[in-house]
């Protein structure tokens, strides 16, 4: 059925009614032809029989065969068409008058005997030379008082009817055709008017390029089962606009990002290079240099990192870890740093037991990230708050720390990488903004999710991690 | 103590070439896969240094053909790091595995590790000009005054002490003593050593404690 896939709706929809329309059709005309023919054929068996009852009457009355004999033309000429037959014979004998224009011979049958009145089943099926159906009897009569038997034997020749029928068989062919060839063209201009919408569907999809995404089709006009299809595109473009402004976004981020550290690096080595220096500036040219260097390798690293974790597929492998003891060794690590600006940490794991499903190296990342930025952006002097909840569902970690206000609007967008918070506060060198869309990135992949919420009356900044069981 | 680099890039390959002479080892450089195999099945190396990213013949080839003959340890450099791949090349009989960009001062660690494996045994006591370190019963002196360290603190010292005249990255630092096994873009190494010299170094006129600018550190009696 290669050739079926090829066609277009309309084709298919067209060729669908009409053989259908065919179908139908032909059975209605056949239908009407054969009960045509049943009420003929019906009215010619009547006709027959009544021609051989009234011969049968005519001979009880008449005196004798010899007067039959002797008057043959009369009989020949008696009642009847031309076509039809009419044989008239004592038994076993030769007819005395035989009219049968076809020269056609009797069918076997059985005479219907005397005293019994002709009925519908005494009937035979016979055919002309030509095709033409015959319907033939064969009964006994009695002739006047001598008692003398005749068989008549009588055809009813349907010529006549057949060509009645003929005639009528063409009609139904020729109605048949011309209603199949009607519908086919009708329905195919009536689909090709109503695929219209279809047609400037495609054309509005067609124009639809990177260039111009914000392109939708229009959904307005529609009929309503395309209305649905023209709306399910259209979200999709919404999704997929969306999917690509931030990809653009990123790659405009990305490479300002980038370009920072490379224009330093470009810099600090021309001025440099501008004239001979003491042994102790190249040197230190050349540390400054490797901490940017640092820097451009773990922007790539973090960047590569998300990729891998955006790409599907990527699996994650966990483990059961015990949140007191991660945590401890966290807080280890960062509290030097929180001291340096006088803040600590009060962690309340909620016992010993606390177990967290999550790959480890993983976990660490994100909860860094989380420290880093609790003690870089937090008030100095202040607590951080680090609690952790295990639950049949899952873990809570919750982080709180006192900072300056953050705007509802700062809260939505803190995840997005490459997002700064204040991008005057927040020196260059410490972060890039990917910290946090890191840990939305593995908490997700974890199944989890993350939350901030801003409390204004404690001027502190809640993040909430969730991960489950 | 001959080293065998095989990297197709130039400048690379030159650099790994001067930083290990300096570092004191002799170093044969190849420039491309089959130069690289070649060398190493006729001459005996005592540790192969080998780019996976080559035109031609690629280090996965290259260590097949390798291990077939030869059981020097082999370190691969890639630019790949996803985890399939890492666990392709220690499996097929890599000792160790460096992701581009990686650094030098880790890269000679890492040499030295895998040169002197299950050789060395740690001391109980360190003995260094007029400090002691004794890890069994956690104590540290200098002139035979007692100096009290955190546990982090005595981890700190023991791990630079272990490994002195060596200089220490920072994220070998971290991962020794805090075990924090990734770059977290924080200072809490310098920090943390920033505190050990306050109690170990500035009460007394030598120093031991050594920053190597854009390294780390070093524990050495005379740097």
């Amino acid at each position: 059925m290669n050739f079926w896939h090829a066609w277009s709706l309309t084709r298919r929809a067209t060729t669908l009614f009409s053989v259908l329309v065919f179908v139908i059709m032909s059975s209605l005309g056949m239908y009407l032809y054969t009960s045509a023919r049943q009420a003929l054929e019906q009215r010619a068996d009547y006709t027959l029989i009544g021609r051989v009852e009234h011969f049968r009457t005519l001979f009880r009355d008449l005196y004798n065969i010899q007067q039959m004999e002797a008057h043959p033309t009369l009989f020949e000429s008696m009642l009847g068409n031309e076509q039809d037959v009419r044989i008239f014979r004592r038994l076993g004998d030769t007819p005395f008058i035989n009219v049968n224009p076809g020269a056609m011979s009797p069918p076997a049958m059985k005479p219907v005997e005397l005293g019994v009145p002709l009925t519908l089943e005494a009937l035979r099926e016979g055919k002309r030379d030509d095709g033409v159906r015959v319907r033939w009897v064969a009964a006994l009569a009695e002739v006047g008082d001598h008692k003398d038997k005749v068989e008549i034997i009588a055809a009813y020749v349907m010529t006549q009817e057949s060509g009645v029928l003929s005639t009528y068989l063409l009609r139904v062919i020729a109605a048949v055709a011309l209603t199949v060839l009607l519908t086919s063209v009708l329905s195919y201009l009536i689909l090709r008017r109503g695929l219209l919408p279809v047609a400037t569907m495609s054309r509005q999809a067609g124009q639809i390029s990177p260039k111009n995404l914000s392109l939708r089709l229009s959904a307005t006009d529609m009929p309503p089962d395309l209305h649905k299809l023209a709306l399910a595109c259209n979200d999709m473009l919404d999704r997929l606009e969306a999917g690509f402004r931030q990809l653009s976004q990123f790659s405009s981020d990305l490479a300002h990002e980038l370009r920072t550290p490379v224009n330093i690096l470009m810099g600090q080595t021309q001025v440099a290079l501008a004239q001979a220096r003491e042994l102790e500036e190249y040197e230190s040219l050349l540390e400054s240099n490797l901490e940017e260097y640092a820097r451009l390798a773990r922007i790539i690293e973090n960047i590569l990192f998300l990729a891998h974790i955006d790409h599907a597929g990527f699996v994650v492998e966990k483990e059961p870890l015990s949140m007191a003891a991660e945590m401890g060794k966290l807080i280890d690590y960062f509290d030097i740093l929180a001291q340096e600006r006088d803040m600590h940490f009060a962690v309340d794991v909620g016992g010993i037991d606390g177990m967290v499903y999550a790959n480890p190296l993983m976990l660490q990342r994100a909860l860094s990230n989380l420290f880093i930025n609790a003690i870089r952006h937090g008030q100095a002097g202040t607590v951080i708050q680090v609690k952790a909840i295990a639950s049949t569902e899952g873990v809570s970690i919750s982080i709180v720390n006192q900072c300056a206000a953050i705007e509802p609007l700062q809260l939505d967008k803190m995840f997005d990488r490459f997002y700064r918070g204040d991008s005057a506060r927040s020196s260059h060198t410490e972060s890039n903004g990917l910290g946090l869309s890191i840990v939305k990135a593995i908490v997700d992949l974890h199944g989890g999710h993350v939350s901030a919420s801003y409390n204004k009356a404690e001027q502190a900044i809640a993040l909430d991690l969730f991960f489950p069981g | 103590m001959t080293i065998l680099v095989i990297e197709d890039d130039q400048k690379t390959g030159d650099y790994l070439k001067k930083g290990l002479r300096e570092s004191g080892y002799a170093v044969d450089l190849a420039r491309n896969g089959i130069d690289g195999l070649h060398l190493a099945m006729e001459q005996s190396y005592e540790l192969v240094i080998l780019d996976v990213m080559m035109p031609g013949l690629d280090g996965w080839t290259v260590m097949q053909s390798l291990r077939s003959k030869q059981d020097m340890p082999v370190i691969f450099l890639t630019a790949r790091d996803h985890v399939d791949d890492r666990i392709r090349g220690l499996q097929l009989g890599a000792d160790d595995y460096l992701v581009k960009p990686f650094s030098f001062t880790e890269l000679v660690l890492r040499i030295r590790t895998l040169l002197r494996r299950g050789v060395r045994r740690d001391a109980d006591i360190y003995q260094v000009a007029d400090l002691q370190l004794d890890t069994v019963r956690h104590k540290i002196t200098r002139q035979n005054l007692p100096i009290a360290l955190t546990s982090k603190e005595f981890m700190l010292l023991h791990l630079l002490i272990k490994h002195q005249g060596e200089a220490l990255s920072r994220t070998i630092i971290a991962s020794q003593v805090w075990d924090m096994n990734f770059d977290s873009d924080t200072n809490v190494v310098d920090v943390a050593v920033k505190r050990l010299r306050a109690k170990l170094d500035a009460p007394f006129e030598k120093k031991l404690i050594h920053t190597v600018r854009g390294v780390g550190y070093m524990f050495a009696e005379n740097p």
